[in-house]
This record gives C-alpha cells, structure tokens and sequence, in this order.
C-alpha cells in the first residue's frame, strides 16, 4: 500500500511512537490526581510534553500549553471563548469547517463575521484584510490557517502576525497541516493562540492535540470539572493550563506525542520539511502535464504545505480516488475536505478534488508509482 | 505513621507548576519531594513540594530564579 493521505492523518511513524504509547498504558496512573509514583509519573510524562511544544511554537512557557482531543477541539476553545456579541472577527476562503463552523455559530450569536476571498491560485488577500483592519472598528480577531488542507497554499503569518501587532487585533493560528513541517513562532510572529493537532505532521496518535495561549489572555471555561485542585470552589481553576483541562488527560496519547515530538527534534524539521516538499515537488511536476490533469493551487512557490489536489478532466474525484484505491493500492483523499469555500473558489463543489498528501516517510518510488498511476487513469 | 517534623512546602495552584518545581529542584540539588497538598495549609487535592525547612533560603532562591510561582510557602508538622 502505498498512503498519501498524510494531510488526514500520518501512517507512517516513528516506531518509538507505539513503544511509548504501549509503555504508558502499562506504567502510568493519572497525571494531577495524587502523589503517588505512577500519578507522579504520568505528571511527568504530560509536563515533558507541554514543553516540547512550547519549545515548538516558542511559547513563553510550558504553561501556556493546554492539552485537548484534536484541533477542531482546540480552535473550538479559542473561537467560543473569546468573542462577545458585537466583536468583528476576520477569516478567509482557504478555512477549514473547524473554523469555520465555530465561526458561523458565533454569527449566529451576534458576533460579525468577515470572510475574505482569495485571488485566482487560492491564495489570501492580505491587503483586503489590512483594509478591512482601518475601516472596521469591531474587529477583535483573525483565525486564520497556515495552510489551505484542499490546495497546501500557505499563508504568510509573519504578514499577518505583524498586521495584527499594529492594529491590536489578536491572532489565532490553525496549524493542522503546518506544526511539525514549518517554523511556527508565536512569540516572534506575534500569534496570540496556536491551535495544534497530534496526529499528523506531529506524528502522534489521534486524539492528542492542543492550545497554546499567550499569558495574560483568558479564555471562557469551555468545559468545567476534575481538576486535581481546588476542589471545594465551585468554579474550575482559572491558572493555565488546568483552566482549558477539566477531567483526564490522555496521558497515554500523549505519551506517543512526546515520543512524535522527540523523533522531531532529533530530525530537525527543517530536514523533514525538506524531504517532505521534495517528494511533493516530484509528485506535482509528474502529474502537471498530463493531458486531462488539473491541478489546484499555487505552486510558483517551493514554499507550500506538501499536498498536491487535482482532478482528471470532469471524473468525479471519488471515483479516481477509489480505483487509485482498489487498482493501484494508493490511498487519497476524495471529496470536499471540509473545505467549502476553497471548493466554491475552484468551482468543484460537485466534482470534489482528489488530494495527495505526502510524508517524509513516502519514496521516491511511491512518488513515481503514483505519477504513472494518475497518467494510466487520464489516458483511459 | 511516621513522626511528624515540621517542613517547608510549596504548595501550587497547577500541576504544570508543581511539576516545574521538581525538575528545577532536582536540577538544583534541593532534596524534596512532590506530596499530596496538606490540609493544613488547603482541603481536598492537588500536589506541594516538601523540603527540609533549613533549606528555605535556597528553595525561595530557586524559585526566584527559574520563575516558579507557588501558592504559598508553609511550614508544617508532617
């Protein structure tokens, strides 16, 4: 089998990975619930942990990192527990429906919501937002991805970080397909919430995730209850991170983060970037010229999450994904990827895009493997 | 039970923080060790760092230094 479908999530991981997921089911107790070794222990493993991904993100400090399932979760968080009836909020047509979603819900709760188009290749419009940032005074927020999942576009947060910086709105980044392959510097590119997932380019187990908050930012409780302290006020903790972590973590999934996280670092994912656009690079220059292949995005940049979605002339993209599947064993992702906007964008609502997502763990021989089985199915 | 002495304890309003607090202690060489919050100083749960009381100067330096932000400092017969 051949998977590029690591913009879903990773198949391939390092083998440390399930070692540490298999050793912490069998070793630890709860972290934050008692003083004993193995509570001890689990609170141990969950700290490391948090400080891996500070160091990640250059957060201040271990305890801006709150732990939660995924990054729906945790843009779930950030979105519902900042916003009031009346405050303006800034997204774009490249956003996922985990922003998006959480965003029409708070429309529909009095908040104003501003979507902003993309140019022809899908990429964001930058000065429209500065724009919108002089002539709209509710504006309290941009959510914005650093990667498009559908087209792998990439979004300029430095830009952002520093448009925001000047106009005093808050930025709140979507890293899904972005933390573990791009540098990500909330401190430098003045991102006020990372929200971050475990299971992909993290190359943790699904269920893992996070929010990083910039101290002095507080965020609405979005659950309340065990917080292994304070059990006789009524109201859970406010200190960070347990005011964003009521009940157990998953320390067990967590345990396989860490582990996603110290393969990372050893790699440098300035390596694993490198590798990874590389094979994306030879995947997109294979297929481009086929006769019948569109491709989406912009790739007059090097610089590009490592996806690559194309259709083959007006074949439904579920249709090319599932012989990709059953002829060829090429796993992909067809259909709309819970991004509406950039589907509306491209004009594929109906016909959806077939997405190849790449690995550092993928080959060149996959690669070519995969271009000759795109050329077989536009020649038929 | 054991006899109780009376010690110094940090106690920490998050397990993030009282965690820090080990780790700094270890990498210090303060002796201490994470125990259950007493309820001397507060019921119900959360975690404390216990540590000789001679060691006062030398654990309120630590905390100083690496930015350690406990509840409080207490001492306490345990």
């Amino acid at each position: 089998m051949i998977y590029l479908d690591s913009a879903a999530t990773s198949f391939h991981r390092p083998e440390s990975v399930a070692t540490a997921v298999y050793e912490a089911i069998n070793s630890l107790g709860n972290s934050s619930r008692g003083a004993h070794g193995a509570a001890l222990a689990a609170a141990r493993l969950v700290y490391e942990t948090r400080e891996l991904v500070a160091g990640l993100f250059h957060a201040p400090d271990a305890d801006c990192v709150a732990f939660c399932a995924n990054v729906t979760e945790a843009l779930n968080i950030a979105i519902k527990g900042i916003f009031s009836p009346g405050d303006g909020v800034v997204t774009g047509s490249l956003e996922h429906n985990s922003v998006l979603r959480p965003l029409y819900e708070q429309e529909a709760c009095g908040v104003k919501l501003f979507i902003l188009s993309a140019d022809a290749a899908g990429r964001p419009d930058y000065e429209a937002m500065e724009q919108l940032f002089a002539e709209e005074a509710s504006i309290r927020a941009v959510v914005s991805t650093h990667a498009s999942n559908l087209t792998g576009n990439l979004v300029d947060i430095g830009r952002i970080g520093q448009l925001c910086h000047r106009y005093g709105k808050l930025f709140i980044l979507d890293t899904a397909q972005t933390a573990g392959v791009f540098p990500i510097d909330m401190q430098k590119q003045h991102i006020d919430i990372v929200c971050f997932t475990g299971h992909k380019a993290l190359l943790g187990p699904q269920g893992t995730g996070g929010i990083c908050v910039r101290p002095g930012l507080r965020l609405r409780t979005w659950k309340s209850g065990g917080s292994g302290i304070q059990t006789f006020s009524h109201m859970h903790p406010e200190a960070m991170p347990t005011h964003l972590e009521a009940g157990t973590l998953n320390a067990h999934g967590l345990a396989g983060l860490r582990a996603g996280l110290l393969y990372l670092q050893q790699m440098g994912i300035d390596s694993v970037r490198s590798e990874v656009l590389r094979l994306a690079r030879q995947f997109y220059q294979g297929v481009q010229d086929i006769s019948g292949v569109k491709v989406y995005g912009d790739f007059s940049t090097e610089y590009r999450a490592p996806i690559v979605s194309l259709n083959i002339r007006d074949e439904a993209s579920g249709s090319v994904s599932d012989n990709l599947s059953t002829e060829y064993d090429i796993c992909t992702r067809p259909g709309g990827h819970c991004a509406p906007l950039m589907h509306k964008h491209f004009c594929t609502v109906e016909q959806g895009m077939v997405r190849f997502s790449f690995s550092h763990f993928n080959t060149t021989k996959e690669i070519e493997t995969a271009i000759c089985a795109v050329r077989r199915l536009a020649e038929e | 039970m054991r006899k109780k002495v009376k010690k110094l304890v940090a106690a920490f309003d998050t397990t993030s923080q009282a965690m820090k607090m080990e780790r700094e202690a270890q990498k210090a060489g303060l002796l201490g060790r994470l125990i259950p919050v007493p309820p001397q100083i507060r019921a119900g749960c959360g975690l404390a760092f216990c540590t000789s009381i001679t060691l006062r100067q030398e654990l309120e330096k630590l905390l100083c230094r690496e930015n350690i932000r406990p509840e409080g400092l207490y001492e306490v017969f345990l």
